[in-house]
This record gives structure tokens, C-alpha cells and sequence, in this order.
């Protein structure tokens, strides 16, 4: 067998408190290390950053940091497929969450690249420039993977489910 | 007088732009990436700054080298083309340029986006290397 038959797929993942220096060094490695074209790892990069931010923001489960800031909790894996790469979250949810978040995300497979930008743009302006969340990192994800969101929800405990959300980017 | 605003708070931490706004030359460009945690906390003295220097009536060139910047910042960066739009319709002088790497369609939808947007004639320019 020869040495790139034994070579094995890129595959990492994390589980903790989502804080910035943790997703963005595991995001520059894709960028600086990963042997694809820049049009790849630049998508990856981006859908990575922006899955992460989703759980870092709207986890149910929260860590206290030192300097009184929560961060999200969740799990993120990342995966080499023969012609792509998975990127995958999980993360708490309250239960009320789990409709709105699956509509949301069944609206955006059902949209084109046109009608997702319109939206964002749309929720873009809308937002405060304060509080800059409403899921439009969503609408990022699916933009720059190119490909379907796959979702589900889990019940993982009496108060909360679990969201998983994973994005597919092509190698080019 | 004002004074120029050159934030690189932390050179180690891609995720901060550098922006680098001279108010002699009204030359103001922001590079690097985009996606801090407290989006509002930093840009607040940026788009302070353009409004302040603007009030002076005088030319701005803003220019953009992002490779990557969030939905969050992407709020930010809207603002100041809003601001700037604003006073271009009210008179003044303003020219916004955009640099993207050539293997980088998805930074010119965003481009293009930010177009429709703001209606301001943003110049993209396409570069290999940023």
C-alpha cells in the first residue's frame, strides 16, 4: 500500500464552550494547511466560522467566563469526504425553539441563491446594530456551502434538544 | 484637529480587521478579517470617527481588503456604506473601492450585494493576491 493509500481524511472535532481563539485557530488550520484549492478551504473556513458562531450564540447550555461573558456549548465536527468536507454542529435548543428553527431551515433549502440573498439583505437591514443574531449566519452557511442544510432534533433531555446542523462543501 | 484612527488592537487575533483612517488624505481602509465576538464594541469608534471626519465636508476614499467577514460585521460594514451613501446624496465627495482575490467569487456576490443595498457605485477590484 502505497504511503498516500495509508494516508488518512482530515476529520477534527470539539466539544466545550465555543470561544472565538478556539473556532477561528481550528478555522485558520483549514485555510493554511489543508491541501485544496483556495476556493475550498475559503468556503469551509467561512461555513465553519459561521456554524460555530450559531452554537457560540444560541446554545441553551451556557459557560460562564471569567470575565462574566457566556459562550455557547456544543460539539463541532469536521470531516474529509472523497469529494468534500462535512461540517457539522450540535448544540442545546429549548424546546419552544425547535419549530421556528425547523421551518427556517426548510425555507432556506427550498431557496435559491437569489431569493437568500434578497434575504439576507432583508434581515440584514432589519437588524439593530446591537444585537446582530437573528440565524442570518444560517443564511451565510447555506450561501457559501452551496448545498443543502441537513438538520435534525434530538431530545437529549427533559429541557432541551439537541440541533444538529451539518453543511456540505465540495472540493473544487 | 482630528486624529488619524489606526486600530490593530490584537495583531495575534486574526479576527480583527485593521483599520487605518487618515483624516488628512480622507484615505480609510479597513483589511485583514472580520468576526469578533463584541462586533458592536469595536466598530462603534470607527463609524463615530467617519462621522465625525464627514461633518468636515471633506473626501473620503473608503477602502475595503477583507477576505472574510461575518454576518455580524457585515451589519457594521453596511452601516458605514449607509453613512457614506448619506453623504454622498448630501454633497460630498466619496469613492468606496473593494478588493477580492480573483478565486473569490463568493467575496464579489457579497460586493455586488452590498451594491443593491446601499445604491453606492462601489468599484471591485479584482486582485491575486490581497
Amino acid at each position: 500500500m502505497s504511503k498516500e493509500q495509508k494516508d488518512k481524511r482530515f476529520y477534527l472535532s470539539f466539544e466545550g464552550p465555543f470561544n472565538m481563539r478556539i473556532i477561528s485557530s481550528s478555522g485558520r488550520y483549514f485555510i493554511e494547511n489543508l491541501s485544496d484549492a483556495y476556493e475550498t478551504r475559503i468556503s469551509l473556513y467561512r461555513v465553519f466560522i459561521e456554524i460555530c458562531q450559531n452554537v457560540a450564540l444560541y446554545s441553551a447550555e451556557r459557560f460562564r467566563q471569567s470575565n462574566n461573558n457566556t459562550l455557547g456549548i456544543g460539539r463541532f465536527v469536521v470531516e474529509e469526504k472523497e469529494d468534500g468536507y462535512v461540517c457539522s454542529t450540535s448544540n442545546a435548543i429549548q424546546p419552544e425553539h425547535r419549530e421556528k428553527l425547523c421551518k427556517y431551515c426548510e425555507n432556506l433549502n427550498k431557496s435559491n441563491a437569489d431569493e437568500l440573498i434578497n434575504l439576507k439583505s432583508t434581515l440584514r437591514h432589519q437588524s439593530s446594530l446591537v444585537a446582530t443574531g437573528a440565524h442570518i449566519g444560517l443564511i451565510s452557511i447555506k450561501l457559501y456551502s452551496k448545498n443543502q442544510l441537513k438538520y435534525d432534533f434530538l431530545k437529549s433531555s427533559d429541557d432541551d434538544i439537541s440541533f444538529n446542523i451539518s453543511a456540505f462543501i465540495s472540493k473544487s | 484637529m482630528m486624529e488619524n484612527l489606526y486600530l490593530n488592537i490584537y495583531p495575534e487575533l486574526v479576527y480583527y480587521p485593521i483599520v487605518d483612517f487618515n483624516y488628512l488624505t480622507g484615505e480609510c481602509v479597513i483589511s485583514g478579517e472580520s468576526y469578533m465576538e463584541e462586533t458592536y464594541k469595536f466598530y462603534l469608534p470607527v463609524i463615530n470617527w467617519l462621522k465625525t471626519y464627514i461633518a468636515e465636508k471633506k473626501p473620503v476614499v473608503f477602502t475595503v481588503k477583507l477576505t472574510y467577514f461575518n454576518t455580524s460585521s457585515s451589519r457594521m460594514i453596511l452601516e458605514i456604506l449607509l453613512i457614506l451613501k448619506q453623504y454622498q446624496s448630501e454633497g460630498g465627495e466619496v469613492k468606496v473601492v473593494w478588493f477580492y482575490k480573483s478565486n473569490d467569487p463568493d467575496m464579489l456576490m457579497d460586493i455586488e450585494s452590498f451594491i443593491k443595498e446601499t445604491g453606492l457605485a462601489i468599484e471591485a477590484v479584482k486582485v491575486d493576491k490581497m
